[in-house]
Formats: C-alpha cells, structure tokens, sequence
C-alpha cells in the first residue's frame, strides 16, 4: 500500500501539512474558519510536525502491517482494511481509553481532548488527489508511495496488549461476574457491550458494589456511576489498579474517584453476598464485617483486560513496562533507576524506570501525552543518554529523540 | 518611531498583513530568517492577547512569507513611491546613507542600491524573413565543428553552478541532476562538462574541457583577445546587468552584457580567430527570446543560470550578501540550505528548459530558422528600437525599418 513518508531532511518545519489536515477534516473545508472556530471546538491535525533544535520533520500514522492500537482498543473502534491496509478508526465506537496510544510506538495517535477521543490520519481516504498533507508539503518532504516499512520486527513485550474477548458469567440479573476465563459470552468485553449491559442493569437500581478494581472494574464502576447508582468498589489489595499502576499514582485515581462521589475500600474482600427470601441481592458482607447495601454486585475480580490505559471522570492513566508489584518494587531495586513526579494540584504524576541506559516501565496518570514515545522507547529498547533521559524525565519527548539512524530506518526506508 | 533612530526604522518594503485573512498559523514567523514577523502582546481594550506584527525595517523584501502564506494575507510593498523622486529602488539609496549617517559603516550595495542599467535585450526585436542564411552566417555548423570541443555543439544552453557568491549546496546538485537529464552541459569550477550518453559513436554528447572566465569590464574585448591567443578554446563572458540575482552582485563595474557580447564578437572576428573560439554569455539572460537574440548577437551558447534560480524560488531581493537567503539559495546555513530539495529543485528547473526550449522552437518558426545553431551570428535577423548610432554600432545591428 502507498504510505505517507516524511523526510527529515528537506522538512522545513513550516507546518502547512497541518493546516492542510485541519481543512480536509473540517466541516467547513475553509481554512480560516477552521483553523479559527472549528480548531477551538476540537477540530485537531493528525499530522503533527516535530522540531528538535534545527532538525523538524512532520509523522503521521504509518498504517502498520500489524497495528499494535488495533490490537489494544477493546472498544472495536480501531481496525485494519485488510483490502486498502488503512487503519480505520470509528470514532462512534471509540471510549476514549487511550489504549491505542500507550500501545503505538510510533507516536501517531493523538489525544482529542475536546471529545476525549483520540485523533489518528485516515490518509485522507477517497481524497482524490491524496493525503492533503503531501500535496501542501512546499518543499516535497513528505512522500506518498509504496516503501516497504520496516515493522517493529521485536517479539511482542508485556506492553503489546493480548487481545482478549473477555467473557462474562452471569448469575441472574443482579449478581454478574465479568472475568477473562473462558466461558459462555455473557459479556463481550468490548466497552460498547459494557456500556450496553451495565445500563441495563442500572434501571431502577440504586446502589452497586464492584468487586476488584482492576481495569474492567473501574470502567463497570464508571458506568453504572454515570447512570446514577451509587457505587463502591471492593479492592483486596492496597490499592486500586493493583496490576497496573503504583501506590502513589492509584492515589490520585482513588482521589478523583471518591472526589466523583465514589466509595473505596481497600484491602477488603467479599466474605458473602446477601440475599433476600426471594432471592434477589440485599448487599456484600466484607472481611473486615462491614456490610455493604447493595442492588448489584459486579464481581471483576480476576479480570482478564491487561490493558494499559484507563481513564476515570476524566483523569486518564497510562502504565506499560514492567507491571504489578516490580514497580513499587523497582523504587528500592539497585538494578532499576526510577524518577518520579507528582503535581497534586494538577493531578498528574509521571513515573519512570530506567534499568542502565533503557527505559523499562513508566506510568503516567493526568498528563498522558508522552505515553506514546515512552512506549517507544520501552518496546524498541533505544538506548538513552544523560540528556535524553533528562527529557523524558521532564515529560518533554517527541520521536527526534530517537538515535538518528533508527529514526531514518522506520520512517524513512529506502524506495522498494 | 518612538525613540528610535531613522536608520533602524526607515523601510524599504511594509509588510501588509490582512487581519481579515491572517489566521495567526505562525508559518511567516518560521520562514523569515531576518526575524520580519514575531509574536507581540497587544493590549484591547480589556485584555492583553498574542498576536503576530511584523517590524517592517527589517523587510528585505525576498517575499518568501507571502508566497508561503496559506491565506495570501501578506503583501509586501516597496515604499519606492514614498518620497515621490523619479527613478527606481530610491529606498534603497535612502536606506543606505541613512545608515551611513548613522554608523559610519559601508554599505553592501556602493551604487544607488540597484542596477538601473538599460535591458537591450528590450530593445532589440527578431525579424522574420529578413534572412539568407547561406550569405549572413559566415559561421556555418561546418566551419563549427572544426573547433573544439564538438560535444558543446548542439548545446547552446548550458547551466552555471559556479556563482560567484556562496549557493546552497543542494542547488549545485540539483543543477547536477537537471543537466544530466536534460542532456546540457554544465558550467563547474575548472571546466565545462556534459554526461550526456553517447546516442552514435560519431557525435559525441558528452565530455569536458577547461574555459577561460571574462569580466564583461571595459576592456573585455581585450581580455578575450589575450585569452585566444594564449591558446582558450572557450570563452565564458560574465556581464553585468540589471537585476538583483544571485549571480550579480557589485555589478557597477561591468557593462551589460549584450554590449559585451557585441565588442567580443567585433574583434574576434577582426582578428580573425572567432571560429576557433567557442563563447558562453554567462549572465543577463532571463527569459527565452534573450537567448535567442544572445546567440544571433554572437555567441555560441548561453548559461542560464540566473533564471534557474528563480526557478527555485528566488525573487531578486539582492540580499545575497547576508547569507540568510529565505529561500534556501545564496545560503550555506544549514537549517536554510534544506529549504531546497534537490529533487523538487531539479524539477523545477528542468520544467524551465523544456518550457524556453518550446518557446525557442517557436520563435525559430516564427523568424524561419531552422534551428538556434543556425542563428548564431545571424544578426541580420535582429533590429534595434530606439538605440543611438553607437549603441547599434557596438550590437553590429541595424534599426528598424532599415
């Protein structure tokens, strides 16, 4: 298929590529109007120009061979035409969980943070003269022609997210236990099917409990919040997103989830569920013997999503690299070198794990947009000197920081 | 301007920027190398808010912000008109001695700022019919091709990558890549050179051969006459002209180079060594029938260097000698230089040639020669309009009506 190669060298950096981007996908197809009125409605380019010192070059998704965003959204928003080899991107489907963003390395996917969406190149499809970015580009940087593109080639790391039909198993309406173990589909665990049984379950219910607050957890609890019952959400461990994130940024997601009016309780199993004489679900019995009233019980306890990304009432967080315990762990390792930032005020926390001069494991919680290049880093094992990491520690990062010629291999392969 | 001294304000150009079309994208701001447009804080009446104003004094007027400007909010205005004095580039003059007056320094531009020299080109027309080949071209491809170098022959237009002032390196090899396709010879260092492919054994496409270089300076008949007789079979003549090029700068010495040519042609040909002489006008030619009228005047071949250049982008600015060229051309800084990609440079360049090549085709229907190797010292086919008795004497041709 013919791809979109941007050449560093000759890039001037002038960004009309992107202004060429915003007019083909406005309504209005006018560029003042969409670059004034439309762009401060979300209207954003997917094509992004970097600059590093003198050096700047614009990259926009490359259409992979084996797409690792389509491989993460569980939503179903993302897929390959295996008849064109453009990755679709539908953005009905899409549940803004980013996935697709700490998945590609390649820093093509975009954070829409007007529709919470993502934004990534449909090359202009059925665009007549091709992409608009190229036919703009004054000084032919940017190429639209067939190259054969050097795919990552590396096994895929923990990062590259299985996919998985999760399944459900349920127990009546009331009590529902949605897992990864194989089984009868009860509930796909697509975000869409999610949003669809959760909101039926909620009618007429007033209060829920979630079981394990893993991924799939949250998202359930998230739902049935937004449709107005009362949720708490049961968490064994010491923190939620036990496999996913560390204590102090699961801080900051259990802070805006018992800002949004949520109950927490940690370190607590379920010890029962309590019926009534007819059977349906009066509440949960904990160990600690509290008991929780409760229409529903949602038990999301051994869930299956390992995923990388989630976002809760609007706080997103991105993990990938060495996951679970190892990265409260890596904090006293002698082999791992950790940084880490926290903002309160901002909600946002970055930590990073470096082992020698590779990136091994981040996690990014409020301010997410470098999850991409940082799983770059991870998955690609680059290495990094003293200024590179100083970059990336800072939360400033764009693919320039790539050793050059690894740079010039992937987006600018020789003409096949 | 408040403050400030005439000298750091005065302008030569005013940036116009439309506010109805400036969509505040930052594109003139990146591409202007002289720091033109910049981001300013400007207070409304209840807010103070960024937006992008332009110093007009520091305008060279390259229009590279205008030409890259995706609304076409910009224009730029030369301020010629201002002081209401006859004559062009004024600014320019003014420009330079108010810094004068104010630093002590010289200026690049010693002159009036820009040449005002005649074009004869303008003033020389072709004339159909007015030929009998066999009896006007004393020099016939015959006694032609008893000189060398033959491969020059039927390459009458050549490309010259050796300006004299610093071009980016991409453009030479652009220049490179456009005469290899299309099969011209190329002007270099030390000598002339064609990788045309050899089509028969016998005519011969490609080679190269040293040349001697000429200032078209007062005594350029002179200097050409030493140069044949220490034994140069190729003469480049390089002319002054009008025009702010990369190619001509601190011109005012040199004379135009149609007289050059002129001079060149009369002696040679009084001595009696212009066939074995092959000569180049280097400079000056900007446009299709200027060949045509170059090589009837008397020369053999025409470097149209200038006209590759504005090709590329190039927009006579004559700020060449700052060596922040917008357009990436009289520039060695890198972060400028790839502003030419030679692929796109090359193309343009050679969609100029086949453009004057049709054009030439054209002209030689029109005046009914068969091809521009036998219009070479036809001058028969030229007349001049409006040009005084020495003027026609040194061109060798005729008004007219004559």
């Amino acid at each position: 298929m013919k791809r979109i190669f941007p050449d560093k060298k000759y890039c001037i950096g002038c960004k009309l590529c992107e202004l060429a981007c915003l007019v083909v996908h406005s309504v209005s197809k006018d560029l003042t109007s969409a670059y004034k009125n439309e762009r401060v409605r979300g209207l954003a380019p997917s094509i992004q120009g970097i600059e590093k010192g003198e050096t700047c070059v614009a990259v926009s998704c490359r259409h992979c061979e084996e797409p690792a965003c389509v491989d993460a959204c569980k939503a179903g928003a993302l897929s390959k035409d295996s008849a064109t080899g453009i990755v679709h991107y539908n953005a009905s489907l899409c549940v803004g969980c980013w996935s697709c963003m700490a998945a590609c390395p390649y820093d093509s996917i975009k954070q829409n943070k007007f529709s919470n969406k993502i934004i990534k190149c449909d090359l202009c499809s059925g665009r007549e003269d091709g992409p608009a970015c190229v036919q703009s580009c004054p000084n032919r940087s940017l190429k639209y022609e067939e190259r054969s593109i050097l795919y990552d080639g590396l096994e895929k790391s923990k990062i590259s997210l299985e996919h998985s039909d999760g399944c459900g198993q349920s127990l009546g309406t009331d009590a529902l236990i949605i897992s990864g173990a194989e089984g009868d589909s009860a509930i796909g665990c697509t975000e869409h099917n999610f949003r669809v049984k959760f909101e039926a379950i909620s009618k007429g219910l007033k209060r829920a409990v979630v079981v394990g607050s893993g991924h799939c957890g949250l998202k359930a609890a998230e739902i049935l919040y937004e449709s107005g019952v009362e949720v708490a959400i049961v968490e064994e461990a010491s923190h939620v997103l036990p496999q996913e994130s560390d204590g102090q940024a699961a801080s900051l997601i259990s802070r805006r989830i018992k800002d949004a009016g949520l109950t927490i309780k940690l370190g607590t199993a379920v010890r029962d569920v309590i019926r009534d004489d007819e059977g349906r679900v009066k509440g949960v019995l904990l160990s600690d013997r509290s008991f929780l009233e409760a229409g529903a019980v949602i038990f999301a306890n051994g869930v299956s999503a390992d995923i990388s990304s989630i976002s809760f009432c609007g706080l997103a967080m991105v993990s990938a690299g060495i996951l679970g315990p190892e990265l409260d762990l890596a904090d006293d390792d002698v082999e791992y070198d950790s940084y880490f930032y926290c903002d309160e005020v901002k909600q946002i926390y970055r930590k990073l794990v470096f082992k020698d001069q590779l990136l091994v494991g981040y996690i990014l919680v409020g301010d997410i947009e470098s999850c991409s290049i940082l799983t770059s880093f991870v998955k690609f094992r680059l290495d990094l000197d003293a200024e590179s990491k100083k970059l990336l520690c800072s939360g400033v990062a764009n693919l320039l920081m790539w050793p050059d010629n690894f740079f010039e291999k992937q987006w600018s392969p020789e003409k096949s | 301007m408040l403050f400030q001294k005439i000298a750091d304000t005065y302008h030569e150009f005013t940036v116009l920027r439309d506010v109805n079309l400036c969509i505040e994208c930052d594109v003139c701001i990146g591409q202007c190398s002289y720091n033109v447009h910049y981001r300013d804080a400007v207070c409304f009446s209840d807010d103070v808010r960024s937006c992008i104003a332009s110093d007009s004094s520091k305008c060279v007027g390259c229009l590279r912000c205008s030409a890259l400007c995706p609304t076409g909010a910009l224009s730029i205005l030369s301020n010629d008109y201002c002081n209401g004095c006859s004559g062009t580039r004024q600014s320019a003059l003014l420009r330079n001695i108010y810094k004068q007056a104010e630093t002590g320094v010289k200026q690049s531009h010693a002159g009036r700022g820009h040449s005002n020299m005649p074009v004869y080109w303008d003033k020389l027309m072709l004339v159909a019919g007015a030929t009998d080949t066999a009896d006007v071209a004393d020099i016939t491809d015959k006694s032609l091709s008893s000189r060398s170098p033959n491969y020059l022959l039927n390459k009458p237009l050549l490309l010259d990558s050796t300006p004299h002032i610093a071009i980016n390196p991409n453009l030479r090899t652009a220049m490179k890549m456009a005469a290899d396709k299309l099969n011209l010879a190329e002007i270099r260092d030390k000598e002339i050179s064609a990788n045309g492919i050899c089509a028969e054994e016998d005519s011969c496409e490609y080679g190269s051969c040293e040349y001697v270089r000429i200032p078209a300076t007062h005594n350029v008949a002179k200097l050409a006459l030493k140069a044949v007789d220490e034994g140069a079979k190729v003469l480049v003549i390089g002319g002054g002209s009008r025009g702010d090029g990369p190619f001509d700068r601190n011109d005012t010495q040199l004379m135009p180079i149609e007289l050059a040519i002129g001079v060149v042609d009369n002696i040679l040909r009084d001595e009696g060594v212009r066939e074995s002489v092959f000569v180049i006008a280097a400079s000056g030619i900007m446009c299709s029938s200027d060949v045509v009228k170059a090589v009837a005047l008397g020369v053999d071949a025409v470097s149209i260097g200038a006209a590759m250049m504005i090709a590329v982008g190039c927009s006579l600015c004559g700020s060449c000698h700052t060596g922040k060229c917008p357009w990436g051309i009289a520039t060695v800084e890198s972060n400028l230089c790839k502003r030419q990609n030679p692929e796109l440079a090359a193309e343009q360049m050679i969609n100029v040639v086949n453009a004057w090549n049709q054009e030439i085709a054209e002209i030689l229907e029109s005046v009914g020669v068969a091809s521009l190797s036998d219009m070479r010292v036809n001058k028969d086919i030229l007349r001049a309009v409006g040009l005084s008795e020495t003027e026609m004497k040194i061109l060798g041709v005729e008004h007219a009506g004559q």
